[in-house]
C-alpha cells in the first residue's frame, strides 16, 4: 500500500507537474508573445512619436518667420524631441537591414538639424534662405516618409503579430483548458481508486470490529491483499483468532470458577460428612471431566488413608479396597514437594496402582489437601474423558482441596456444635422447668392452706356424718363434702396443669382468659392478705402464642408483684391493644426497683427475695416473650410500686425486642437485653 | 508676570509671523525658475542638448530650476535680455561686453576649456586654393560671418579699420557678404565655397579642423586676434546675491563632484572658474581698435 500511495503520489506529482510545465510553458509562450506585441507596440509609438516629430518639426519650419512662428526654443525643443525618438529608434534591437534604415534616418536627423540650425541663425539674402529652407524641407520630408515607412514597417509587423498572438491566446487557452480538465479527471481518478483502495480494507476492518463487539470473537476478514493493508488485516484477523481463544480461555477459567463457587458454595452449606463427600467427588468429576473422583482421608487412628464414599465412577466396596498407609503416602507428599502428582502414562506409580488396575484406569491423577505441612488427605481422579490431566486441572482441585478442608472442619464443627446445642437447649429446659418448680414451691404453701380447708371441712363433716343418724343431714354433709372435694381436686389439677412439662405448642391464644386463670392462682396466693386485684380488659383479639408459656410469664410478674406489695396493696391487671400489639399491664404499689439494680432484673439468677426466690423467673419471662416476638416495658418509683407491660404482636409482624424502663422522674431508659 | 506672559506670546506670534513670510518667500525665490540664455555659437540644437544637462545639476545640487534658451541672433542676448526678463546668459566675448556695458550684467564664472584654456581668439580664413595670401586679397570677395554681435566681426572690423575701411564699409569691401549666425556653419560655407572669407572662433576652427581632415586640408587663417574671453557666464545685477554665491560655488565646485564631472564632459569643459569685468579688457580695446562707440554700436544683422 505504501509504494502504491507513493506511487500515486508520484504519479499524481508527475502530473501535477507535467501540468504545470505546459501551463507555464503555454503562459509563458504567451506572455513573450504578449510582450513582443507590447515591445512592438512600444516601437510603433516610438515611430509614431518620430513621425509627429518630424512632421511638428516640419510645421515648425513652415511657420518660422510667419505669424504662426512658435518660435526658436518651441523648435529647438521639438527638434531635440525629434533626435531622441531617433535615439531611441536606434537603442532598440533590430535587424541589420531596419539598423540600416535608422542610421539613415539618424543621418538624415543630424543633417535636418544643420540645416534648420543654420536656417534659423543665418542671416543671409532671401534667395540663400530660400535655398536653405528649401534644403531643410526636403530633409524633412525625406525624414518624414522613411519614418513613416518604418512605422509603416512596425505596423504591417504589429499587425501579423497580433494576429499570431491571438491565435497563440486561443492555442493555448484550449491547451490549458484542455489540460486543466484531464489532469483534473486523470487525478480524480487516481483520487477515486487511491479512496476505494484504502476504504475498502479499512470498511472490512471498520465490519470486522463490529462483528467482533457484537461478540462475533474470531471473526475472519475474508479480504486479500498486500502491502501494509494485507499485513494489517492478517493482524486483525490474528487478533481475532487470539481474542477469540482468549475469549474461551476465559469462559473455561470463569466456568471453572463458576464451578467452583457453586461447589464450595454446597460445601459451606452441607452439614454432614456424606454430602461433603458426595459433593466433592462431583465437584471434581465436573471439573476435570474425569470418570472417577474421590478423596483420601485420614482415617481416625492416623495409620491409613481411606478413600470416603460417596464418591463418583467407583463403588463402595471398591472405595474401601483403596486404603494406604500413612508413611507411604507422607514420603510421596514430601517427595513430590507437595505437587500434584499426575500420572498420564505411569499409572503403575499410582499409590493406588492394584485397584486402579481392576477399574480400568487409563490416567490417574492425585492432588494433595495438606494443613500445617502435613498431608490430611488426597484427592484422586481418574480417566479424564478428554485427553490427559493437566497441571491446570490440579490447580482447581487443590483450590477445592483447600475449600474442601474448611468446609470438612465446618461440619465437624457443625456437628459438635449441635451437640452442644442440644445439650443447652436440655438444659435450658430443665431451668424453665426449676424456675417452673419453684413457682410452684412458693405457691405450694398457700395451696395447702387452701386445700387443706375443704379437707378440714370433709373431715368436719365426716365426723358429723358418723354421729348423724339423719339421712336427710347426711346427705346433705355429703353433697358438702362432695363439694368441698371437688373444689380441692380443680385446686391440685391447676397446679398439676401448670407444673406438667410441655413441648412448645403455639396456638391462638385469648389473653384475657389467660390472665383469668393466672388471677385464679393468684388469687388463692392473696386471698388472706389485704391485696386487692383490680382487673380492666380491654378487647384484645387473640394472639399467636404459647398458651401455658404466657401464662408462666404472667403468673410470674403477678407473684413478683405480690412479693413486692407484701400483705396490702393492689395488683392491677390491665390489657389494651395499642398499635399492632397486645398490651398486658400488671402494676403494683410495691416498694418499686431500685434504680441502680434496674439493669440487672432480667439477669438470669438476679434475685431480691434471697433464699425464697431462684433469680430465674424475669429472665426466663424475657426470653419467652422475646421467641414470641414481644418485649417488655418496665416502670418503677421506689417506693411507690412498678409497672411491667408486656407487649405482643397482634399479627406475624417480627418486632425487635426492646426493653425499656421508666425512671422515677418519669423519663425513658433502654433496658439492656 | 501675567504681563511678561503676554509679552512673551505676543513676541512669539510675531516671529513666528516673520519667520513663515521669510519662509515662503524663501520658498517662492527657490522655486523661480532661472532663464539662462545661450549664444549660437554652433549648432543650437546641439547647444541646448550639450547645456540641458546642466540645468538638470543644478537643480538637483541646488534646488534651483534652470531653463535655458537658445537665442537665434547674438544680438537677441542684449535685446530680449530685457525683454524676456532673462536672469543671466552664457555670453561670447563681445556680447558679454556689450551686456555688461549696455545692461550691467556681471560675470560669475567662465569655462574652462580643453587643455585649461579660457579664452579663444577670432581667426579670419580663407581657402588655399582661393590665392589669397593677404588681407588686401579680400577685397571683392564674398564673405560670410558669423554675427555683427560676435568678437570674429569686431576684429574683422579692426583688421579694415587698419586698412583705411571705415566701420560702415566693409559692405562695400566685399563683393557679397551674409551671416551664419554660428561659426561651424561659416566655416563650412567657406569649405564649400559659398564664400571665399569666413570669420570664425578659434576654438570651433581647430575644433572642425581635427574632426574634419578637409577643413585643415583645404582651409587656410589668414588673420588671428589676441586672447579674448572664451564664453563667461554673466547674471543680472540685481540677481540676489545669496543665489548668486550660491550658483557661483556650485559651478566652482562642479569639477571636484563625480556627477558634475559627467555634466562638464558633455559640454566638453574640465570646470568652471571665477569671472571679472576685467575678463572684457581685451575685447574693450578691440572694440575700441574697430573704432566701435558701444552705446551707439548697431549690433543687428
Amino acid at each position: 500500500m505504501k509504494k502504491r500511495l507513493i506511487y500515486s503520489l508520484f504519479l499524481l506529482f508527475t502530473l501535477f507537474t507535467l501540468g504545470s510545465t505546459l501551463t507555464i510553458l503555454y503562459i509563458y509562450r504567451t506572455t513573450f508573445s504578449l510582450r513582443t506585441l507590447i515591445a512592438l507596440h512600444r516601437v510603433e509609438i516610438i515611430r509614431q512619436n518620430l513621425v509627429i516629430s518630424v512632421q511638428t518639426v516640419q510645421s515648425d519650419l513652415y511657420t518660422i518667420g510667419t505669424p504662426y512662428d512658435t518660435g526658436v526654443d518651441e523648435t529647438v525643443k521639438n527638434v531635440i524631441h525629434l533626435d531622441k525618438s531617433v535615439d531611441i529608434c536606434l537603442g532598440c534591437h533590430h535587424t541589420p537591414e531596419m539598423t540600416a534604415r535608422l542610421t539613415q534616418i539618424d543621418q538624415l536627423t543630424d543633417n535636418y538639424k544643420d540645416v534648420l540650425s543654420n536656417l534659423i541663425t543665418t542671416s543671409a539674402s532671401p534667395g540663400h534662405i530660400k535655398r536653405l529652407r528649401m534644403a531643410a524641407i526636403g530633409i524633412g520630408s525625406t525624414l518624414l516618409n522613411k519614418s513613416r515607412q518604418m512605422a509603416l514597417i512596425a505596423n504591417n509587423r504589429l499587425n501579423g503579430e497580433t494576429l499570431t498572438v491571438m491565435e497563440q491566446i486561443s492555442n493555448s487557452r484550449i491547451i490549458l483548458l484542455v489540460t486543466l480538465v484531464l489532469s483534473f479527471c486523470i487525478a480524480l481518478v487516481i483520487a477515486i481508486m487511491m479512496t476505494r483502495q484504502i476504504t475498502a480494507p479499512v470498511n472490512a476492518l471498520v465490519g470486522a470490529t463490529r462483528q467482533i463487539k457484537s461478540g462475533e470473537l474470531g471473526y475472519i476478514i475474508p479480504f486479500k491483499g498486500k502491502g501494509e493493508f494485507g499485513e494489517l488485516i492478517d493482524s486483525f484477523n490474528d487478533m481475532s483468532l487470539t481474542l477469540k481463544d482468549s475469549n474461551e480461555q476465559i469462559l473455561r477459567y470463569l466456568h471453572n470458577l463458576s464451578n467452583l463457587y457453586s461447589i464450595t458454595i454446597t460445601f459451606h452449606s452441607v452439614t454432614s460428612m456424606h454430602d461433603i463427600f458426595k459433593e466433592l467427588s462431583e465437584g471434581i468429576r465436573d471439573l476435570t471431566e474425569a470418570q472417577q473422583s474421590g478423596i483420601l482421608l485420614r482415617d481416625g487412628e492416623g495409620e491409613f488413608f481411606s478413600h470416603m464414599y460417596p464418591a463418583c465412577g467407583i463403588t463402595e466396596e471398591n472405595a474401601k479396597e483403596m486404603r494406604i498407609e500413612s508413611p507411604v503416602l507422607e514420603n510421596l507428599y514430601h517427595s513430590s514437594m507437595r505437587r500434584a502428582l499426575i500420572l498420564n502414562e505411569d499409572i503403575q506409580k499410582s499409590p493406588t496402582a492394584s485397584v486402579d488396575a481392576r477399574l480400568g484406569v487409563r490416567n490417574v491423577m492425585f492432588v494433595w489437601v495438606g494443613h500445617k505441612g502435613k498431608p490430611m488427605g488426597v484427592m484422586r481422579v481418574a480417566n479424564k474423558k478428554t485427553g490427559d490431566f493437566t497441571e491446570e486441572d490440579a490447580r482447581l482441585m487443590a483450590i477445592l482441596g483447600n475449600s474442601f478442608f474448611v468446609a470438612l472442619e465446618n461440619v465437624r464443627l457443625w456437628e459438635s456444635l449441635r451437640l452442644q446445642m442440644k445439650e443447652l437447649k436440655d438444659t435450658q429446659e430443665q431451668l424453665v422447668q426449676a424456675a417452673k418448680f419453684a413457682a410452684i414451691g412458693e405457691l405450694a404453701s398457700n395451696v395447702a392452706h387452701e386445700i387443706n380447708n375443704p379437707l378440714t371441712s370433709i373431715l368436719g363433716y365426716a365426723e358429723l356424718m358418723r354421729e348423724d343418724e339423719d339421712i336427710n343431714n347426711i346427705r346433705r354433709d355429703l353433697d358438702i363434702i362432695e363439694k368441698e372435694s371437688l373444689r380441692a381436686r380443680d385446686i391440685v389439677n391447676s397446679l398439676l396443669e401448670f407444673s406438667r412439662k410441655k413441648p412448645l405448642k403455639m396456638g391462638l391464644v385469648d389473653i384475657n382468659r389467660v390472665l383469668g386463670s393466672v388471677i385464679e392462682l393468684i388469687g388463692v396466693q392473696t386471698k388472706d392478705s389485704n391485696i386487692r386485684i383490680a382487673a380492666d380488659w380491654g378487647s384484645v383479639p387473640p394472639l399467636k402464642g404459647d398458651e401455658d408459656q404466657l401464662k408462666q410469664v404472667f403468673l410470674n410478674l403477678a407473684s413478683n408483684a405480690v412479693f413486692a406489695m407484701g400483705k396490702s396493696g393492689t395488683l392491677g391487671i390491665r390489657t389494651f391493644v395499642q398499635g399492632d400489639f397486645a398490651n398486658i399491664q400488671i402494676s403494683d404499689t410495691g416498694k418499686g426497683i431500685p434504680e441502680e439494680i434496674m439493669n440487672r432484673i432480667f439477669e438470669p439468677f438476679f434475685t431480691t427475695k434471697n433464699e425464697k426466690g431462684t433469680g430465674l423467673g424475669l429472665s426466663i419471662s424475657y426470653k419467652i416473650v422475646q421467641s414470641h416476638n414481644g418485649f417488655f416495658d418496665v416502670e418503677s418509683e421506689p417506693g411507690r410500686g412498678s409497672r411491667f407491660t408486656v407487649r405482643l404482636p397482634l399479627g406475624d409482624k417480627t418486632v425487635k425486642a426492646k426493653l425499656v424502663s421508666i425512671n422515677p422522674s418519669g423519663s425513658s431508659l433502654p433496658v439492656e437485653s | 508676570m501675567k504681563k511678561a506672559f503676554f509679552a512673551f506670546l505676543f513676541l512669539f506670534f510675531v516671529f513666528l509671523t516673520l519667520f513663515l513670510f521669510a519662509a515662503a518667500g524663501a520658498s517662492a525665490a527657490e522655486t523661480k525658475t532661472l532663464l539662462v540664455g545661450l549664444v549660437p555659437e554652433e549648432n543650437i540644437f546641439r547647444v541646448m542638448e550639450q547645456h540641458l544637462p546642466l540645468a538638470q545639476y543644478i537643480e538637483e545640487k541646488t534646488g534651483i530650476k534652470v531653463r535655458f534658451t537658445v537665442l537665434p541672433r547674438y544680438g537677441d542676448v542684449i535685446d530680449k535680455f530685457k525683454a524676456r526678463h532673462m536672469d543671466g546668459a552664457f555670453f561670447g566675448a563681445f556680447t558679454g561686453y556689450l551686456a555688461h556695458v549696455k545692461l550691467g550684467v556681471e560675470p560669475l564664472v567662465r569655462p574652462i576649456g580643453p587643455g585649461g584654456l579660457v579664452t579663444a581668439q577670432s581667426v579670419i580664413f580663407v581657402r588655399k586654393d582661393s590665392g589669397i595670401q593677404s588681407f588686401q586679397q579680400l577685397r571683392g570677395k564674398r564673405a560670410v560671418f558669423v554675427d555683427k554681435a560676435a568678437a570674429s566681426y569686431i576684429y574683422l572690423l579692426y583688421q579694415l579699420r587698419r586698412l583705411g575701411v571705415s566701420n560702415t564699409g566693409e559692405k562695400r569691401f566685399f563683393s557679397g557678404h551674409y551671416f551664419t549666425g554660428n561659426n561651424e556653419e561659416s566655416i563650412y560655407a567657406v569649405l564649400n565655397g559659398g564664400a571665399d572669407v569666413g570669420l570664425a572662433k578659434s576654438r570651433y576652427f581647430e575644433k572642425l579642423s581635427s574632426q574634419d581632415p578637409l577643413v585643415s586640408e583645404r582651409l587656410f587663417v589668414l588673420s588671428r586676434s589676441g586672447d579674448m574671453p572664451d564664453i563667461v557666464l554673466c547674471l543680472r545685477k540685481d540677481f540676489p546675491p545669496a543665489t548668486k554665491a550660491l550658483l557661483e560655488r556650485t559651478l566652482m565646485n562642479m569639477r571636484y563632484d563625480p556627477e558634475g564631472i559627467q555634466v562638464l564632459r558633455v559640454l566638453r569643459y574640465s570646470g568652471f572658474e571665477k569671472a571679472d569685468a576685467a575678463d572684457f579688457d581685451p575685447v574693450a580695446r578691440l572694440a575700441d581698435g574697430a573704432g566701435i562707440k558701444i552705446p551707439s554700436y548697431r549690433y543687428a544683422r
